[in-house]
């Protein structure tokens, strides 16, 4: 599994002068306060690991890994472990980054709440990621891209519709909305725990069915 | 002789294609030819045996063990060259070495280096800088570093040029040394496989038309040149099939010693696998 791992990995790093570029460019408009620094999380690992699937889907990799011992089963834990190991590598990077921001803004040097809101953005990513996987096994990366963006749509207009509904009717839902706060971190992360996974097992039997 | 695969009623179905039934073997310390026409359903056959595609009857014992039930064992011993399926193409070829050591228990750096400086592969390049030859000659480098007992190679010399086509025919040659080894070949330069195979199994739309020793067929059947009166002459149970052309006519005999003496009148040439896959797949029947 080590060896499709540093597939992923290896693959980046041939685009890493341009990964760079564009991070120099996110960190002088989070700089200038244009955006938040924290975007960078689930843009970069979106779109870097969504760059790994389209050379493995251009050069046929997934064939040619299938014939390889425990090809199939580790086509699949590869990706799910890629994305998290390159979610916790960008995160050090936004840590530090932001240290550095902060240091030369206020004088501090740990500002607490970007951990916070570090951990939020890296499960909207993993939700994102766990959304995007079986999809991209079961329809490949040219399908699933465009079913994806019609996912995209259709999440943003619920999630609003959502929302202005429980904001008009607060007093209604007064009591869930309140326990929610309470425990709104461990239901996340059971959330996004049981999320991941599941995506997993639906990925591992999409790809053990496919044919080459 | 211990076989190392062995295919036993083999189907697979598609919608428009069938593959079955299929049963041969590949002894252990031989190479066997795969031919066949495009479509005729050698890579079908060959992803069987790899299964990664799903067969509809069958079973294919690799070293004596069933390809689904041990599949991780069985693929630890096997390289493969299939068309147009590699490592991502963005990677350098030193990459592969260090993916190759996290797949393969025996991955053998020293033997892929080793490959890697006869075929005159520059380990910084990167997959997509190479030609097609050279990524050919990459991927059979690759099959072969974790010292395997089988060698499934789909079109492994197409794209080479004659000089380095020999070297990887030596390759083989020098691979197939250990008895234990064993390749599978599927090629349409059907002049190397009357070079180095052992046994040819020629395929035609989905099943296995003849299955035999390379010496067996091409001592065994001769090519009859004539014109079309003499055709008449020719005893039907003679004929195998034959092709009319523009000034002349090619009938497939077998036993060609024999059939020399019947129609001593005429020439019947050896035949090369090309003009047996030809006159089988096109031919006309008596």
């Amino acid at each position: 599994m080590i060896g499709f791992i540093k597939k992923d990995l290896l693959t980046l790093k041939q685009n890493i002068k341009l990964y760079a570029v564009i991070f120099i460019i996110y960190i002088a408009l989070a700089f200038y306060g244009k955006m938040s620094l924290m975007i960078v999380l689930p843009i970069f690992s979106v779109v870097m690991m969504f760059n790994t699937f389209v050379y493995d889907d251009y050069n046929k990799w997934n064939s040619y890994a299938a014939t390889l011992p425990n090809g199939k089963r580790n086509v699949v834990v590869s990706k799910y472990l890629t994305s998290l190991i390159l979610i916790a590598i960008l995160s050090i990077i936004v840590i530090i980054t932001s240290s550095i921001f902060s240091f030369f803004t206020n004088g501090n040097i740990i500002d607490m709440s970007v951990f916070q809101e570090l951990i939020y953005t890296a499960i909207a990513t993993m939700v994102v990621n766990s959304i995007m996987y079986p999809l991209i096994f079961k329809f490949g990366i040219e399908r699933a891209r465009t079913i994806i963006f019609v996912l995209v749509m259709v999440f943003a207009f619920i999630g609003s519709a959502v929302t202005s509904y429980f904001s008009s009717n607060y007093l209604k839902f007064e009591k869930i909305i309140t326990l929610f706060k309470n425990y709104y971190r461990i239901i996340a992360i059971a959330v996004i725990l049981i999320l991941f996974v599941s995506s997993y097992l639906i990925s591992r039997k999409i790809f053990a069915k496919k044919e080459f | 002789m211990e076989n190392s695969v062995e295919v036993k009623n083999l189907v697979k179905e598609y919608d428009k294609f069938k593959l079955g039934e299929i049963n041969f073997e590949i002894p252990s310390g031989s190479i066997v030819g795969l031919i066949g026409e495009n479509g005729a359903g050698k890579t079908t056959l060959i992803k069987s045996i790899l299964n990664i595609i799903n067969t509809n009857n069958g079973s294919i014992n690799i070293f004596n063990k069933d390809n689904k039930q041990y599949e991780k064992v069985v693929k630890e011993d096997i390289g493969v060259v299939l068309d147009n399926m590699f490592f991502p193409e963005n990677l350098k070829i030193k990459d592969i070495n260090s993916i190759m050591k996290g797949i393969f228990k025996n991955w053998n750096s020293e033997t892929f280096n080793k490959y890697l400086l006869e075929f005159k592969l520059d380990e910084k390049l990167i997959i997509k800088k190479l030609s097609k030859g050279m990524r050919k000659k990459l991927e059979i480098a690759t099959a072969i570093s974790h010292e395997p007992k089988l060698l499934i190679l789909d079109e492994p010399t197409s794209g080479l040029d004659p000089v380095v086509r020999s070297e990887v025919l030596d390759i083989f040659m020098d691979f197939i040394q250990d008895e234990e080894h064993s390749i599978l070949l599927s090629t349409h330069i059907t002049s190397d496989l009357e070079h180095i195979a052992d046994k040819i199994i020629f395929i035609n739309d989905g099943k296995i038309v003849l299955d035999k020793s390379r010496d067996e067929l091409l001592d065994n059947y001769g090519v009859l040149k004539c014109d079309d009166t003499y055709l008449a002459k020719v005893d039907k149970k003679d004929i195998v099939s034959y092709k009319k052309n523009k000034y002349d006519c090619q009938i497939l005999v077998e036993n060609r010693d024999k059939m020399s003496k019947k129609y001593n009148d005429c020439v019947i040439d050896k035949i090369s696998l090309e003009d047996l896959m030809v006159l089988i797949i096109k031919g006309e029947r008596v």
